[in-house]
């Protein structure tokens, strides 16, 4: 009994010994610098061709991806509609990235090996970050929509972006705090690429502006207690409160400042567009101050909003709007170049003022959306309303 | 702030209680670790959910129906999952329950979506009891008082009553207590029906507390895993002071040191543990098999 014990100990570490040797070898094996991309996937013969959305589809993030995949749908109906009956029809293929980096690495590898797509879409800025390396030795096109975090602008020639870098909407918040005369503030911010990103150009530009940071707290992802938090931030009496959290986190946080009588002006990121804000606090969330790069009075957004109201029964928030504008600008380029990665790659950098829906899109030399602009908005009545 | 600070490491160390209490249980009679427990607990918050929002029923009798629904469901699962592996090796019954935890979370994203919900009407502010600098809603007093209350009443029915005499004499030793006349196939099914059922009442105060989804159960059991290790699993005055002293720590933790690396320390504190006092603050030697 021992014996067979022993011996089938001895046999599961060697099997996890070679597995982990083949694993090895091929990191080092696709790690010798540029690959050739596999051949470009003629899809004439399939009558279809695809890009690939690497997003959660699962966890704390999921009110995203459900507001992708319908801004995306219309995108595709459009761009698909304008075809000739034969041609070719587009399609999104969606793989879960779980909010995690490594998963969102996983999910762009097997679209690019397996679905041979020469465009893959990425969500949040740390996902953005870990997939850049692939998509520029692959040579495939990273678009990403909503990602935001100053960083991506150093992540490479493949990888373009339309919401603006952090550091504008930093600013803008920042500005804007200070305007209101506030003078002594608190930064509640979630603890990864994004948060620590916008809140760093925060409280650079309120220093600069003369305010004073009177406390910075981090959370982890996914967390639903503040209370710990909250009560550091209160004991430091600021004037007012910066939350950088995703929307999830911030309705636990948000109700749990009501709870504990946090008496203080309320400001957020972008993530405060998300309609499950409303949805779920419009009475606690009242009065809270948020940036929003977007024009929501354009007629682009306006005649996409129809649309969409049309379809889904509900308003579309920014994040729709990017989401619709990458699908349909991608379609754009690979109508024009076709689906080699390089091709498009370049048609992408040399475009300049295409107007949809999320606002004027130009990228610069580092493939970040420039001519963007901000909107102050600020919830009343259960509605995000220009202040 | 420091009395705010301990109070609502109080309210989550009750929780770490309760969720330690199922570990420990199942772990001082069978001798394996039911890592399937933090699901059960994700299924009472579940179960709690449909009571209340579906069929409407008032909180105290939906996280009662929480406890009967997750026990029978405890007692199924050992029935098909468990018990045919008792014989085969003691690393069997683990595996299976880790497969059993995988099958529980991915049904109910299928059923349910990956989204948050919430047990009550989260758009207002609820009455809450002032305690000189800081108030504590009233859902926070019902989740610590009625846990204590659910812990007091397991403690005292374990220690005192027949059946919990049964389920001690077959933590001792099985065959001598089935020599003795206690059925103990019979007794395992109780153990499975309580210590299941107290997770899906916890699981049920969590919902409550906070929110529920089908991925709660994974941080949950773990750390309901780490208070039992800390408290030494098998012993029940130990799940009580693992759980509290977990709560404790990762408040004042968080208060004084770091909020950022809050959950890191309930990782830190289970490798401490196991290395240097594997039998935890009240553990007996682990059974050599």
């Amino acid at each position: 009994m021992k014996k067979t014990r022993f011996l089938g100990l001895i046999a599961t570490g060697l099997a996890i010994a070679v597995f982990a040797a083949s694993c090895g070898k091929k990191k080092e094996e696709t790690a010798s610098a540029p690959v050739p991309k596999p051949a470009p996937a003629v899809q004439e013969a399939k009558q279809v061709f695809s890009i690939g959305y690497a997003i959660p589809l699962t966890g704390p993030a999921v009110s995203y991806s459900e507001i992708q995949k319908k801004a995306v749908e219309i995108a595709l109906t459009e761009v698909n509609e304008a075809r000739a009956p034969q041609a070719a029809k587009m399609k999104v293929l969606w793989e879960d990235s779980k909010l995690d980096p490594s998963v969102a690495v996983t999910a762009m590898k097997k679209l690019i090996d397996v679905d041979k797509v020469p465009v893959v879409l990425g969500f949040s800025s740390g996902e953005i970050l870990s997939m850049a390396a692939t998509a520029n030795r692959t040579q495939t096109v990273l678009v990403a929509p909503m990602a935001s975090a100053a960083a991506i602008s150093e992540a490479g020639q493949f990888v373009f972006r339309l919401s603006p870098s952090d550091t504008f909407q930093g600013k803008v918040i920042a500005d804007v705090i200070c305007g209101d005369g506030k003078k002594k503030v608190a930064v509640l911010y979630v603890n990864n690429d994004w948060g620590a990103g916008l809140k760093g150009s925060f409280t650079t530009q309120l220093k600069k502006l003369g305010a004073v940071v009177a406390i910075e707290e981090p959370s982890n992802p996914e967390d639903k207690d503040f209370r710990t938090q909250l009560a550091k931030i209160k004991g430091a009496s600021p004037e007012a409160l910066v939350l950088f959290l995703h929307p999830q986190e911030a309705i636990h946080a948000i109700r749990q400042i009501r709870e504990m009588k946090l008496e203080v002006a309320l400001y957020g990121g972008d993530t405060f567009s998300d309609a499950s804000i409303c949805e779920k606090i419009p009475s606690l969330a009242e009065g809270i101050v948020f940036a929003l790069p977007a024009k929501p009075s354009s007629p682009e957004f306006q005649a996409f909003a129809k649309k969409y109201e049309a379809k889904f029964g509900e308003k579309p928030d920014i994040n729709a709007a990017v989401g619709y504008d990458s699908v349909k600008l991608v379609a754009a380029v690979m109508d024009k170049v076709g689906t080699t990665g390089e091709a498009i790659r370049q048609e992408l950098a040399a475009t300049k003022g295409y107007r949809g829906a999320s606002g004027e899109v130009s990228f610069d030399a580092n493939g970040d959306v420039v001519s963007k602009q901000f909107d102050v908005l600020v919830i009343r009545g259960g509605k995000p309303v220009a202040r | 702030m420091l009395a705010e600070v301990i109070c609502n490491g109080l309210i989550a160390g009750s929780v770490y209680a309760l969720a330690a209490l199922g570990y420990t249980l199942v772990y001082g009679v069978l001798g394996f670790v039911n890592f399937a427990h933090g699901e059960f607990m994700m299924v009472g918050a579940f179960v709690a959910y449909i009571a209340v929002t579906w069929i409407g029923l008032p909180l105290p009798a939906a996280v009662g129906l929480s406890f009967l629904a997750t026990g029978v469901l405890g007692v199924l699962v050992e029935r098909t999952a468990y018990r045919p592996l008792y014989r085969k090796s003691r690393l069997a019954p683990v595996i299976s329950s880790l497969g059993v935890s995988m099958m529980l979370r991915a049904a109910f994203q299928l059923g349910f979506g990956p989204q948050e919900r919430s047990l009550r009407d989260i758009d207002t502010v609820p009455t809450a009891l002032a305690l000189g600098g800081f108030s504590v809603p009233w859902y926070r007093i019902a989740v610590l008082v009625s846990s204590i209350a659910i812990l007091a009443m397991l403690h005292v029915w374990i220690t005192r009553s027949r059946l919990g005499k049964a389920i001690r004499a077959v933590a001792q030793s099985p065959d001598l207590a089935q020599a003795s006349g206690v059925n103990h196939l019979l007794t395992i099914s109780l153990v499975f029906l309580v210590a299941s059922g107290v997770g899906g009442a916890s699981g049920a105060m969590v919902a409550l507390d906070r929110s529920l989804d089908p991925n709660m159960g994974v941080m949950l059991g773990f750390k309901g895993f780490t208070a039992s290790v800390v408290g030494g699993i098998g012993s029940l005055r130990g799940a009580w002071v693992g759980g509290f002293l977990l709560g404790l720590c990762e408040h004042l933790f968080a208060a004084y040191v770091s909020t950022g690396y809050r959950d890191a320390l309930t990782f830190v504190v289970l490798v401490i543990f196991l290395l240097a006092m594997p039998n935890g603050l009240f553990g007996k030697a682990f059974r050599k098999a």
